[in-house]
């Protein structure tokens, strides 16, 4: 039997190749975690976590996710039933709108839904409004993952069943809660954990929506590194945090073990057309779609052409510009480079050990034991939230014999961290599909394993290599809490920029935020667009 | 058997060129990381400001032309932000000379031994609250004339001030009410502020420009802590200032500049101090900043001593900063959560 690539199993020099990302890992990713650790567990870390002060945070944190999840996920259904258990025209389009909001960085979601505070004129209220608000960004950016996880699930199910459960005089809510809804319960737990896990990790997001008032775990273990310079109590914040993200994320792939996709995957093509009695579906998706998600993408687009008198492209002018009063140390244009640069850096960076760490794994046998802790090495980053490692890198490479931070390359390469682990997921399943027998008639032709690398294996997971390339892309861009405390001055990142223009005061800076939001508006959604017509599947 | 081989050896070129690529990826990665910390060229010269910090492009020519230095600019938010900042990153700093840090914040400084050398004091100010004649005016009420006044329910959700641990007025604020009301009335001067619906912001930008009701942003709150300085910049086209100051509880506070420790360029660091202190720069603090030049002989713009008053009795700042700090602060959290 043919396990992973077992004409290799017995030459050691393939699992040693494992080592180079083992050590990428240890020096940049374990090395700073024990450190910003081992910091928290000096000093009286124990009363810290006791505190009432802490309780409240962990309790607050929790409870904003849950509420997020539950209404993300609530309204979700009617959405991912339309989209991918019916089929009818504009369908695709409407999936691209849907899927905008997930792959937008946080803070330009942040920013759009400050200009709708803002718009609202709500400021009076601020506490409730604040809350509020955090809780629409966050179900505004994780709809799109509810209905991708839960539609294309929905999507395998035989429609025939529920149309023979309508024959008999099932009504529609009927045929859903007795037929759909017990098929889909992996699917929407999965979907649950993921978006939970998300909500608790949020932190642009509360950062400027929350004024300095609403407080979770990830904004007060910034506020506590950067503004009392209590690292002891920001590093045993990093252990309540760290729990609650590492069981958020293995119950998500404990979950999600059993066949659920979150990436790419065909789907199926007998769904049936839109019929009348989808009618009042359709009433409760739609308004959903266009109150949720187009409106607040409108929002951005407007608002990026509106000053105090009126219609105007001065906004897109002024971001050659450093704001007013000269708030910024670089230009938004130069924050682009910046980004951009960066964004290729990481794209090489993780497509570089990921392909390495995937080409190792496969080398082991599937069950073995080996196996899963080599994977399990990198997927831990994911549990990790950013600020966390942020934190890490500011502690440990501030000096010292690896001084890194004074290096431009520090952001990259923390992004880079962020990104391998999802490279692995998505690169993995699409090696491992990669037939045996394939591979075997290769061997018996006397390929050498360097051929089947290069002239089997990588043509055929070609467009899986492409998908992730562009979801490193997308974690490096979008990337705000590694950036907010690795990137200094010429250094900025566009996040950077973004947040110190929404914070700071004058029409201007705020005009200049909107005007770079939309661009990214438009761009994530010409991109999604392109890549649904190529692929069929975005998430 | 032949035309495979050949198409192997095809691969092969493709597979050592690849691999070669990435492995001068690495190679160059490491090469930039070690040879990067002691990278900037010895002619940059980098400043770290707080962000209300204003340097023209003319100065910033002006400088470079006579120092032969190529001077950058950071911004790294409010005085007390820029601190923390710097502390944070020490061991290799972000800039070779720091503006900004203040006598509220200071003494952080100098003991996370931040600072080489001696701290030069380059503008002071008088921090006071300001507030919106015209919106008393249409309000028909009578503005208040001492920080007292601001706990009366008369006041109720009037007040912004900053956020003392990030902001160095916020902390200069806090520091003047400890001073006025001593060790056990402070605290319960806070705690009526609060209740009466004081709003409390991150930086001094934000207070004035985007909450205050006399200012450009044409905020909510009538009321705002700021500089005794700041009516001269709200002068209206009747000639007219919108704005006047409270002259009690008022702190006086000094901006300082230094080189930092472990600069790239302390030389250059120095040069860029020496430009601030210069007659040349000194100039604009009152037109730029709205603060007052430590250079005896500066010239202050006619329309201070129209629109601006110095309090006659400051609090605060002889108390021990070092010392009570990080107490006051807690206290203070304490309060406001």
């Amino acid at each position: 039997m043919l396990t992973g690539l077992p004409f290799l199993a017995n030459k050691p020099g393939v699992k040693a190749l494992g080592l180079v990302p083992l050590a990428f890992f240890a020096l940049l990713f374990y090395w700073p975690l024990a450190h910003v650790i081992s910091l928290g567990l000096r000093g009286g870390w124990l009363g810290d976590l006791a505190s009432k002060k802490s309780v409240d945070l962990a309790w607050f944190t929790a409870w904003q996710a849950t509420l997020s999840m539950l209404i993300a996920v609530g309204i979700s259904f009617p959405t991912a039933y339309l989209l991918y258990h019916r089929k009818f025209w504009g369908q695709g389009l409407l999936r691209t709108i849907v899927a905008i909001p997930f792959v937008l960085p946080s803070i330009v979601v942040a920013i759009g839904f400050f200009s709708l505070r803002k718009s609202a004129n709500l400021d009076g209220l601020v506490g409730h409004s604040n809350l509020i608000f955090i809780i629409a960004a966050n179900v505004f950016m994780n709809f799109g993952i509810a209905v991708r996880i839960i539609g294309s699930n929905w999507a395998t199910l035989d429609s025939s069943l529920d149309d023979a459960a309508s024959l008999d005089g099932a009504g529609p809510l009927r045929t859903f809660w007795s037929i759909s809804l017990p098929q889909l319960l992996p699917a929407i737990a999965a979907a649950s954990s993921l978006i939970f896990l998300y909500g608790a990790t949020n932190f642009g997001i509360v950062l400027v929506l929350g004024g300095g008032q609403i407080k979770t775990i990830e904004t007060e273990i910034y506020f506590s590194a950067t503004q009392s310079l209590d690292l002891h109590r920001a590093a045993s914040l990093v252990l309540i945090q760290s729990l609650l993200t590492i069981v958020s994320l293995s119950l998500t792939f404990k979950l999600s073990a059993r066949n659920l996709h979150f990436f790419s995957h065909e789907l199926p093509a007998n769904k049936s057309a839109l019929s009348r009695k989808d009618f009042s579906v359709q009433i409760l998706s739609l308004p959903v779609i266009g109150l949720l998600i187009v409106a607040p993408l409108l929002g951005i687009l407007l608002h990026a052409f509106r000053s105090d008198n009126g219609w105007t492209l001065r906004n897109f002018q002024h971001l050659i510009g450093f704001g007013a009063r000269n708030v910024l140390s670089i230009s938004v244009l130069d924050a682009a480079v910046n980004s951009c640069r960066n964004a290729v850096l990481v794209l090489l960076i993780s497509l570089f050990v990921g392909l390495l760490i995937c080409n190792v794994a496969i080398k082991f046998s599937p069950r073995s034991l080996s196996r899963r802790i080599f994977e399990a090495l990198f997927q831990i980053p994911v549990g990790i939230s950013t600020v966390v490692l942020g934190l890490g890198y500011l502690t440990t490479f501030g000096g010292g014999i690896f001084p890194l931070r004074s290096s431009w390359l520090v952001t990259p390469i923390a992004q880079s961290i962020l990104a391998i682990p999802l490279v692995v997921r998505i690169l993995l399943p699409a090696l491992l599909a990669v037939g045996p027998d394939l591979i075997e008639s290769a061997q018996t032709d006397r390929a050498t394993p360097g051929d089947i690398w290069w002239l089997i294996q990588i043509p055929i997971v070609k467009s899986a290599i492409y998908l992730a390339a562009g979801y490193a892309v997308i974690i490096s861009i979008g990337d705000f809490a590694a950036a907010n405390f690795l990137s200094y001055g010429d250094q900025a990142t566009l996040p950077n920029v973004l947040f110190q223009l929404i914070s700071r005061p004058g029409a201007q800076n705020y005009g200049m935020a909107m005007a770079a939001s939309a661009l990214f508006v438009a761009l994530t959604a010409s991109v999604i667009f392109l890549t649904e017509r190529r692929e069929g599947s975005t998430l | 058997m032949k035309k495979k081989s050949r198409q192997q050896r095809r691969n092969q070129r493709t597979k050592n060129t690849a691999i070669g690529l990435v492995f001068a990826l690495g190679v160059a990665l490491v090469i930039s990381v070690v040879s990067s910390s002691g990278t900037s060229k010895v002619t940059d010269v980098t400043l770290v400001t707080h962000d209300s910090f204003v340097m023209s492009p003319e100065l910033i020519a002006a400088f470079n032309a006579k120092s032969g230095y190529n001077l950058k600019l950071i911004k790294a938010g409010d005085a007390g932000s820029l601190t923390n900042r710097l502390i944070l990153t020490k061991n290799s700093p972000i800039a070779d000379a720091v503006y900004g840090i203040d006598n509220t914040f200071s003494s952080l400084a100098t003991s996370a031994g931040i600072i080489s050398g001696k701290f030069q004091a380059t503008d002071y100010g008088y921090v006071c609250f300001n507030y919106d004649k015209n919106w008393f005016a249409e309000k028909k009420m009578s503005a208040p004339t001492s920080i007292n006044d601001l706990v009366l329910p008369a006041y109720k959700n009037l007040t912004v001030i900053e956020n003392p641990k990030t902001s160095s007025t916020g902390l200069s604020f806090l520091a003047a009410t400890i001073d006025k009301f001593g060790a056990s009335g402070w605290k319960p001067y806070w705690s009526s502020l609060k209740s009466n619906g004081v709003k409390v912001d991150d930086g001094w930008e934000t207070a004035y420009y985007t909450d205050f009701s006399g200012s450009s942003g044409k905020g909510s709150y009538p009321i705002v802590l700021s500089y005794g300085s700041s009516p001269a910049d709200e002068v209206r086209d009747n000639g007219q200032s919108q704005t006047a100051s409270i002259l009690d509880g008022c702190f006086r506070q000094t901006e300082y500049s230094a080189v930092l420790k472990n600069a790239h360029n302390p030389k250059g660091a120095q040069a860029v101090i020496d430009f601030l202190l210069s007659s040349e720069f000194q100039n604009t603090f009152p037109t730029t900043m709205y603060v007052y030049p430590t250079l005896s002989g500066t010239p202050i713009p006619a329309t201070w001593s129209a629109f601006t008053q110095i309090p006659t009795k400051t609090y605060g700042d002889k108390l021990d900063f070092n010392a009570g700090r990080k107490g006051w602060l807690a206290d203070w959290s304490a309060i406001f959560g």
